[in-house]
């Protein structure tokens, strides 16, 4: 599906990172039907592995094994090789309790479970565009 | 205020009086329609409203907990749904790994919901226990067959012998050792044996599970049995579930006038037993 320019969806790499094993793997077939780039992982990357991966957008679990989403979400947000990337924050807390982890972390938005397939499309097309964009990729 | 008409007020301590009560929340204790200027004042004691506060926090707690639980496989189903529904996925209808995935979140849920519903019908006494003779070495082997069925990926063995009768509700018995059996697979992801024992001595049959597990610790063992209590995983992070399972445990063995008990060493793994008296319990 192409929004703007040049663009393909294949062109937007998806950081997806959540501890439940099907969960991930369903979000991950959702948006591999939809063209985009993606890479599932079980536990949060090392600040050189997400470097490596090079995301246009993550989505990112709250609650994962051994570290909350808000800590990761201010780990990327505060280091300067990787703050430019957009952060999803993916919960099944209240909408009010999300928005205050994103307030606390600085991430760009948030999704809350169960979240609509097509929600999900659309959030990775904005903000990985607009990554894209912002990075002079298209 | 000046009691003009029918009106509402809040009754503390509890004591429904007369046609009208109701109840609007666990923390409002009772609202009573009250007519005309028939009132009373009710001063609530201090303790009261702090015991009542702390219950309502844990109620809150709790429901914002099974909430949470409920939602993450609600949102697998529904992606994988959608998906399908979408016209995208249909190879995923006819790709078993999914399907079996997916059943194993119906599963997920079905086991969510009917904990909740078993922790209401206890804390309500609605819970009903039949009183008959049960046969306990095919029981154990039955459960036993089931759950080596369901967890393939653990290896569990029996052994010992109780050939005798104990009187009690034989699905209720069943459950329980289905929750220990469960709890040891919940709690042993990378070792597969489990041993399950059973001997009939006295007026006593002894039913034990032991994993080689993560176990635990003296703190956990003592609070293992409380209601919404839940090991953590991971820092800050409980495994899945309500934290009801092990209560509900405790609550069927009381019922029939027995125990269970916990022996556990962190890093090494934990035995449960049950211990149920052979003659009639003081409920049945």
């Amino acid at each position: 599906m192409n929004n703007a320019g040049n663009h393909k969806n294949s062109d937007i790499k998806i950081l997806l990172v959540d501890d439940e094993p099907d969960l991930l793997g369903i979000v991950e077939l959702v948006l591999v039907k939809k063209g985009f780039n993606v890479t599932a992982m079980q536990r949060p990357p090392s600040a050189e592995e997400l470097l490596g991966i090079d995301p246009d957008v993550v989505f990112l679990d709250l609650l994962l094994k051994g570290q909350h989403g808000v800590d990761i979400c201010q780990r990327i947000k505060s280091d300067p090789r990787s703050s430019h990337i957009p952060v999803v924050i993916v919960s099944a807390h209240t909408a009010t309790e999300v928005k205050e982890a994103c307030e606390a972390c600085h991430a760009d938005d948030f999704l809350t479970k169960p979240f609509d397939i097509h929600e999900l499309g659309r959030k990775a097309e904005q903000y990985g565009l607009q990554h894209l964009l912002t990075r002079g990729k298209v | 205020m000046t009691p003009t008409g029918p009106h509402q007020e809040l009754e503390w301590n509890g004591a429904s009086q007369g046609e009208g009560s109701f109840h609007r929340g666990p923390h409002l204790a009772h609202v009573r329609t009250v007519e005309g200027d028939r009132r009373s004042s009710v001063e609530p004691p201090v303790n009261d409203i702090r015991s009542r506060h702390l219950e309502q926090q844990r109620k809150d707690d709790f429901l914002s907990m099974a909430s949470h639980e409920l939602k993450t496989p609600i949102t697998t189903l529904k992606a994988f749904l959608q998906l399908v529904s979408d016209g995208e996925g249909s190879e995923v209808l006819v790709n078993r790994s999914y399907l079996i995935k997916m059943a194993d979140q119906v599963e997920r849920l079905t086991r969510l919901v009917s904990d909740l519903l078993e922790v209401s019908k206890i804390q309500k006494g609605q819970i009903e226990f039949a009183h008959e003779p049960v046969a306990v070495d095919p029981l154990v082997r039955e459960v036993v067959g089931e759950a080596q069925k369901k967890h393939p990926s653990h290896r569990f063995t029996l052994s010992g012998e109780a050939d005798c009768i104990l009187y009690g509700d034989r699905a209720r018995i069943v459950q329980a050792l289905t929750e220990l059996l469960n709890n040891a697979v919940k709690f042993s992801p990378e070792e597969e044996l489990i041993e399950v024992k059973v001997r009939c001595s006295g007026n006593e049959v002894q039913l034990s599970v032991q994993d080689h597990g993560i176990g635990m610790g003296q703190n956990e063992q003592e609070r293992i049995f409380e209601r919404y209590y839940r090991v953590l995983k991971d820092p800050g992070k409980p495994f899945p579930g309500l934290g009801v399972g092990l209560f509900i445990v405790s609550e069927i063995v009381r019922h029939h006038g027995g125990k269970v008990s916990v022996d556990s060493v962190a890093g090494e793994g934990s035995a449960f037993t049950l211990s149920l008296p052979v003659s009639p319990g003081p409920n049945t």
